[in-house]
């Protein structure tokens, strides 16, 4: 009786995660005369790929794609560059602010972005950076650097201090420790870490919005829900759907593959950090 | 034996290593986050021509709007927190059992979580579209409601829809969060009470949930900070309509300085926003030390 009862609830998370998921597929694969049915119809009756070839034609779903994996992998990889300098000073060289910093970091993590959207839109304008990479690499750069420095800490401080030590010992500079030792044995915590970034840049949305005002920069998460139709009542339905989802292929193809590393970043860098 | 610290500082170059290593992060932060959040200060407090002013505070505090906005995002955030903690808790004591394909019930949970917000909104605004969104029907279907409802053009509606939605993304994030704290409680201490004769909700009340406060505190508040800043749903979701019903503070800064170009206005509830999570970070601060600010993972 009671595996029963556990078996429903689990059977409920299950529905309770994927019941919307499963009408957004539904409707990506109807062609239009289905999908605007009134009352909709819940079960698959048709089906279609124009929506899939019609995103791409239409929607520059390609254009979309290429400017969000082009940010979202040069912010990481500078993120991490600069936030696992920062995570190994604090564990390895310890100075005395190092709680202090780490506690700021923490505290700066909470603003939301639309505190500071305006001064960094001025400050771009003036550089002429809007509608250029860099004024979504830079800052994503620097909203990720909480989460980054809180998880690398924590995983680095685990990295035996003897190891630095004996490195130093042998001659090596700081830095030369840095990449030859500490590094190396942290590369699970830095993957770990470059996945959650990764995704954070990927769905980033207001900064987007606002610093790339040409059609072909915006990144996917602006260029798809800022799509409409040609006159309001003729929302293309379908080919945003299907956008939708195929954007988040990538991100739900990264889940299946590295489940267990993003579970513990998640949990250390929202318990610590 | 006796382990021996060395002390750092001693070393040559000590300094310039620390300075060496930090100074990029804290270059970012500097420009990118800290010079913003003062700018907006100075914007607040000057006119038009750059001379000193309260104007702008003025005509915010004593306007309707921003109390408004306050409100809403109070209300969505305490409602959308509180739904997300208890379900989530739920589902949390569910994943803690052992049943087969917990695993792949793991990964399915981090779906929601990935997605983008902003996508997700999308997806939201469909489902929940009056003439062939599935919800509305469904909920008729079921005879929840006499007709279909219309989620997104009025205004209580509205700001159900965007809890709905919110609620739907963040539960399994805060299951899994609150599924590590489960995991930290030791086995043996659920043992001495069965062996006591405990029943399951004794159990819950005496042991999990006193010693899940920490990890429960600690959840609401991240969460709870989280969605003060909401952007990213409303804006796409509701776009802040019908009327100003879902205008939360974040897309509130928004449209005053993007849509009607009301920079210093903008700024000035952008730094009202930030005293206000300034207020939460220090309150979270003074009490840190009566939930335990940390609690041990593995």
């Amino acid at each position: 009786m009671k595996r029963f009862f556990l078996y429903l609830g689990v059977a409920f998370m299950i529905f309770y995660c994927l019941f919307p998921i499963y009408f957004l597929i539904l409707d990506s694969f109807e062609p239009t005369n289905v999908a605007y049915s009134s009352p909709p119809i819940l079960y698959p009756i048709a089906f279609t790929l124009s929506n899939y070839i019609g995103v791409f034609k239409d929607l520059h779903l390609t254009t979309y794609i290429m400017n969000s994996t082009f940010v979202s992998l040069s912010a990481t990889a500078i993120v991490l560059f600069i936030g696992a300098l920062a995570a190994f000073a604090i564990t390895k060289i310890r100075f005395i602010a190092s709680n202090t910093l780490l506690n700021f970091l923490l505290i700066l993590g909470f603003f939301p972005a639309a505190t500071m959207i305006f001064p960094l839109y001025k400050m771009f304008a003036s550089l002429r950076l809007l509608n250029n990479y860099l004024s979504l690499i830079l800052p994503y750069v620097s909203m990720n650097i909480p989460l980054t420095v809180w998880v690398l800490t924590t995983y680095f401080e685990q990295i035996p201090n003897e190891l630095y030590e004996a490195a130093r010992v042998d001659g090596m500079s700081r830095f030369q420790a840095f990449y030859k030792v500490i590094v190396p044995l942290g590369i699970p915590a830095v993957s770990t870490v470059a996945i959650l970034d990764f995704i954070a840049c990927w769905n980033e949305f207001i900064l987007a919005l606002t610093f790339m005002t040409k059609k072909n920069m915006r990144t996917i998460t602006v260029g798809i829900s800022m799509i409409s139709g040609r006159f309001s009542y003729q929302y293309p339905w379908g080919e945003i759907i299907a956008g939708a989802l195929l954007v988040t292929l990538p991100l739900v193809i990264i889940i299946f593959v590295a489940q267990e590393k993003i579970i513990s970043g998640l949990t250390a860098g929202a318990i610590k950090g | 034996m006796l382990k021996r610290e060395i002390n750092p500082r001693h070393e040559k170059g000590y300094y310039v290593a620390v300075i060496g290593f930090v100074i990029p992060i804290v270059i970012f932060f500097t420009v990118f986050q800290i010079y913003p959040l003062l700018k907006n200060v100075q914007l607040s407090f000057s006119n038009i021509k750059n001379s000193p002013t309260l104007n702008n505070f003025k005509v915010i505090l004593f306007g309707r709007s921003f109390w408004q906005s306050t409100w809403i995002t109070v209300r969505f955030s305490l409602i959308s927190v509180s739904l997300e903690m208890s379900i989530g808790f739920i589902f949390a004591l569910l994943l803690n059992q052992s049943f087969r394909g917990r695993k792949a019930v793991r990964t399915i949970f981090l779906i929601p979580w990935a997605l983008p917000t902003a996508i997700m909104a999308v997806g939201w605004k469909f489902l929940l579209q009056h003439s062939y969104g599935p919800i509305p029907w469904i909920l008729y279907w079921l005879h929840i409601v006499k007709s279909p409802p219309y989620f997104l053009s009025m205004p209580r509606m509205a700001f159900a829809s965007i809890i709905i939605a919110d609620v739907w993304k963040t539960v399994p994030f805060c299951a899994l969060l609150l599924l590590a704290g489960l995991q930290a409680i030791p086995k043996d201490l659920y043992e001495a009470m069965e062996v006591d004769g405990a029943g399951w909700f004794f159990k819950l009340r005496r042991l999990t949930l006193p010693l899940m406060l920490p990890a429960i505190t600690v959840t609401f508040t991240f969460r709870f900070l989280q969605a003060f800043g909401v952007f990213d749903l409303i804006w796409v979701l509701t776009g802040g309509g019908p009327g100003n019903a879902t205008m939360a503070l974040s897309p509130f800064i928004y449209q005053q300085t993007f849509n009607w170009l009301n920079i210093r206005s903008g700024a000035a509830t952008a730094v009202m926003t930030s005293i206000y999570i300034m207020g939460l970070v220090i309150v979270v601060w003074l009490t840190r030390r009566h939930v335990g600010r940390r609690y041990a993972i593995q």
